[in-house]
């Protein structure tokens, strides 16, 4: 656990709200007063929480996958022969944390263009926040058109986030799977798959969000969804969220879809982008380069 | 945005280990096909040989001026019209082994354009390079060789050849310049006998003659009329008015006596009378006196009348007794003589004047003739002198070059036998295949760099664009894939090696000559 870490949770446990004004700028309070006006932020300070390190241990993981599964999957875990990439999403999930004040958020993670996926890059985060024992991570996959968890998971297609918002008589703990990781579990998209912006303005689906968040203080909420430009219910997703973080693979978008993708998004829900799938050099000059 | 070099050879060595596969694949098309080009790109032979135009022997400052040694200028122009002439190609078919398979004569012609095409002739100002490219050593030589040698010939010939020429025409020349001058001679030598005095210079004494005939003429014509006013007075003197200017003197003596006798007489009257005897006496004396005066006077009239009647004049007789008038009678006839002789002198000059006149106009006409036959000849003859002189020179340039003392083309550089080949060799096909094999795809990669819109550097997100850039993540490798990379690398080299050993061996056969 990174030094802020500690720092935060620390001041946390302390006082909340002092703590969080004096590690303010002045920008950053015109960001925490946007916030929180949210609807979500409101109802986080009425719900009382239940956030316990000794529950997350109890926490039912199921079967957990091994070094080489993971590799296989291209999931980061902490015994990868290339510990760089790992490394990076630490200090991504620093950057986070930082940005949230130590509080838990909802995450958008993006794409600009319709190619493009970000499913791994969203999953690797959550994997990255999963692996601090005193963190939970939730990925909820709303890209209904095309799918990607699953596949990635290695999960069979079961009842997900369709499923829940299109029956009132389904459960949230029904959808939510484990998915052999520590500390992270995954909400599909679901079986149902029609009229999908229908779904994410439906007020159930706010609820959702809000229950999720509210629920732990210590779980991270991520969602993976279709590239923005062109995305209506991407677009929509975009409201849900505290913030949104841009996948830009490395040799595939122009300037100017980078620059629309971040116009869709707006500048205050932009927290910056993630530049990946950047090639490696040949082993003899990453020997020299570490 | 400008980017660190760094930078880009980071991202140029990672695109290009991510496309290592199409990479290879260029690589081995490239350095594979022009392996092949250069195993069987023929051998090409050259044989040179230099041959210096020498011009500065030892004769040419001593016959400066006397000889013309044949000089060309041009001698490469002049090489290549010798060289590329059909004498000296049918010579090389010939000798160089073309003819052996008996080709007909259009397979001659191409032969010969063939060697032509093959065949260099370079220079400057003193020296020419004869080069000949063959695919066969042997024969590139021998044509190189016998082309060197069949030129010098050639040069050698026609330098003689043009002398020769040179000598002959002058010489013509002088033959034809001589019989004009002897016919001019002859012309001239004619005109002298019928006009004897036509000689130079005639003209100029006629006309000083004829001025001089005139100025006499003028100043004799002065002279005469001069002396005519003269002998006029003088008869004006001897005339009558003098004869009666004389008598009138004695008619005066007898009125002085009168007058005296008058005087006398008043004188006496003042003491006597009239009948005093000396006042009758003067009276008398006083008559007698008057009388003698007017017989005097009547005696004039007379004379006057009778000279007027006979148109001499009357001279008394007491005058021609006068020294004076003798003296005046004397110069009237020396003038009447002279006067005589000038209108004789007067008559002979002009007659002379006449002749030279006649003379003069006879002149003019020989003296254009004479002119243009002397002229005809002076030129003539000057033209045939400098033809004599030339044709001198001429006859010691022609055995100047004879003696092959004049321009020489001397061989510098004999042709020999090419032992490598030149031009673009299997070795120059080898490297290029090699280098070209790399830089080919490494800079097609550069240039899709350089060309490609799509980000390659996160640089230009945060910079350009001013946006955040929160991680740059590598791509996440499975270990099955690190394994496919590994297998795919060895792969790769072993292809890569086997490419060098196809070399190895292309060179070997090459080198033993087995290829």
């Amino acid at each position: 656990m990174s030094k802020i870490e500690e720092a935060l949770n620390k001041a946390k446990q302390e006082n909340k709200s002092n703590t969080r004004s004096l590690a303010l700028t002045n920008s950053d309070k015109a960001k925490l007063k946007s916030s929180e006006l949210m609807p979500l932020h409101n109802l986080d300070n009425e719900i009382q929480r239940k956030s316990s390190t000794k529950e997350i241990s109890l926490m039912d993981n199921g079967e957990i996958l091994d070094s080489n599964q993971l590799s296989e999957m291209k999931i980061i875990h902490s015994e990868m022969t290339d510990n760089k990439i790992a490394n990076t999403y630490r200090d991504l999930r620093t950057k986070l944390i930082q940005k949230s004040k130590g509080k838990n958020f909802i995450a958008m993670v993006t794409s600009s263009v319709s190619f493009q996926d970000s499913s791994s890059t969203s999953l690797n985060i959550a994997t990255a926040f999963s692996f601090d024992e005193s963190k939970t991570s939730l990925l909820i996959d709303c890209n209904l058109n095309n799918p990607k968890l699953d596949q990635l998971l290695e999960m069979e297609s079961d009842k997900g986030l369709t499923d829940y918002l299109e029956n009132e008589s389904i459960f949230v703990d029904t959808i939510m799977h484990k998915t052999g990781i520590k500390r992270l579990k995954a909400i599909p998209a679901g079986t149902s798959r029609e009229t999908a912006t229908e779904y994410f303005t439906s007020l159930r689906m706010r609820q959702l969000m809000s229950d999720l968040l509210a629920r732990y203080s210590d779980r991270y909420i991520f969602l993976d969804t279709a590239p923005i430009n062109g995305s209506a219910d991407t677009r929509i997703l975009v409201d849900l969220c505290d913030f949104v973080i841009l996948v830009v693979p490395y040799g595939t978008t122009s300037k100017g879809q980078i620059q629309e993708a971040v116009d869709a998004i707006g500048s205050d829900k932009l927290l910056g982008v993630v530049f990946n799938e950047i090639p490696k050099l040949p082993v003899f000059m990453q020997s020299k380069k570490s | 945005m400008a980017l660190s070099v760094d930078l880009l050879i980071k991202v140029l060595v990672a695109e290009i280990f991510a496309r290592r596969n199409s990479i290879f694949v260029i690589f081995v098309i490239i350095s594979l096909s022009l392996l092949t080009v250069g195993s069987m790109w023929p051998k090409r032979f050259t044989s040179t040989s230099l041959i210096l135009a020498d011009e500065s022997n030892i004769l040419q400052p001593l016959m400066r001026g006397t000889a013309e040694a044949t000089r060309n200028t041009d001698y490469v122009g002049n090489a290549r019209e010798i060289i590329f002439g059909e004498k000296i190609m049918n010579q090389i078919l010939n000798e160089a082994g073309w003819l052996k398979s008996n080709p007909s004569e259009v397979q001659q012609a191409q032969l010969k354009k063939s060697i032509k095409r093959n065949m260099s002739v370079r220079g400057n100002k003193g020296s020419i390079k004869i080069s000949y490219t063959d695919n066969k050593p042997m024969r590139a030589y021998i044509t190189a060789k016998r082309m060197t040698e069949l030129f010098i010939e050639e040069g050698e010939k026609s330098k003689i050849n043009e002398s020769q020429a040179a000598y002959e025409f002058i010489e013509k020349q002088v033959n034809e310049y001589l019989s004009k001058l002897t016919i001019v001679e002859e012309q001239l030598r004619e005109f002298r006998s019928n006009n004897p005095d036509a000689r130079p210079g005639l003209v100029t004494e006629v006309s000083g003659r004829i001025t001089r005939l005139t100025t006499d003429i003028e100043r004799t014509h002065l002279e005469l009329r001069e002396a005519m006013i003269r002998a006029d007075s003088l008869q004006k003197q001897l005339s009558g008015e003098a004869a009666i200017t004389i008598s009138q003197s004695k008619e005066g003596q007898y009125r002085a006596k009168i007058a005296e006798f008058q005087a006398m007489l008043e004188t006496l009257r003042l003491d006597y009378q009239e009948t005093y005897p000396d006042i009758i006496k003067l009276k008398h004396q006083i008559e007698d006196l008057k009388s003698s005066m007017n017989a005097e006077i009547q005696t004039r009239k007379e004379a006057k009348t009778h000279a007027a009647s006979s148109g001499t004049s009357y001279i008394d007789e007491s005058i021609l007794l006068n020294p004076i008038y003798q003296q005046l009678r004397s110069d009237a006839s020396s003038t009447e003589t002279h006067i005589a002789t000038l209108h004789a002198r007067m008559a002979e000059m002009n007659k002379m004047l006449e002749n030279e006149f006649l003379r003069a106009k006879r002149i003019h006409g020989g003296e254009a003739e004479l002119a243009k036959l002397t002229r005809d000849y002076d030129v003539n003859q000057e033209i045939y002198q400098d033809l004599l002189r030339r044709m001198e020179r001429a006859r010691v340039s022609k055995n100047l070059d004879k003696e092959n003392q004049g321009l020489t083309f001397k061989i510098q550089e004999p042709a020999k036998i090419p032992l490598l080949p030149t031009g673009v060799r299997f070795l120059h096909f080898a490297l290029a295949g090699l280098v070209l094999g790399l830089a080919v795809p490494v800079g097609l990669v550069y240039v899709l760099l350089q060309i490609d819109p799509r980000v390659r550097f996160s640089q230009v997100i945060s910079k350009d664009l001013g946006i955040p850039v929160l991680a740059e993540i590598n791509i996440i490798s499975s270990r099955s894939d690190d394994r496919k990379i590994r297998i795919n690398m060895l792969i790769l080299s072993i292809g890569t090696l086997m490419v060098l050993l196809i070399y190895g061996y292309v060179s070997w056969l090459k080198f033993t000559g087995q290829l």
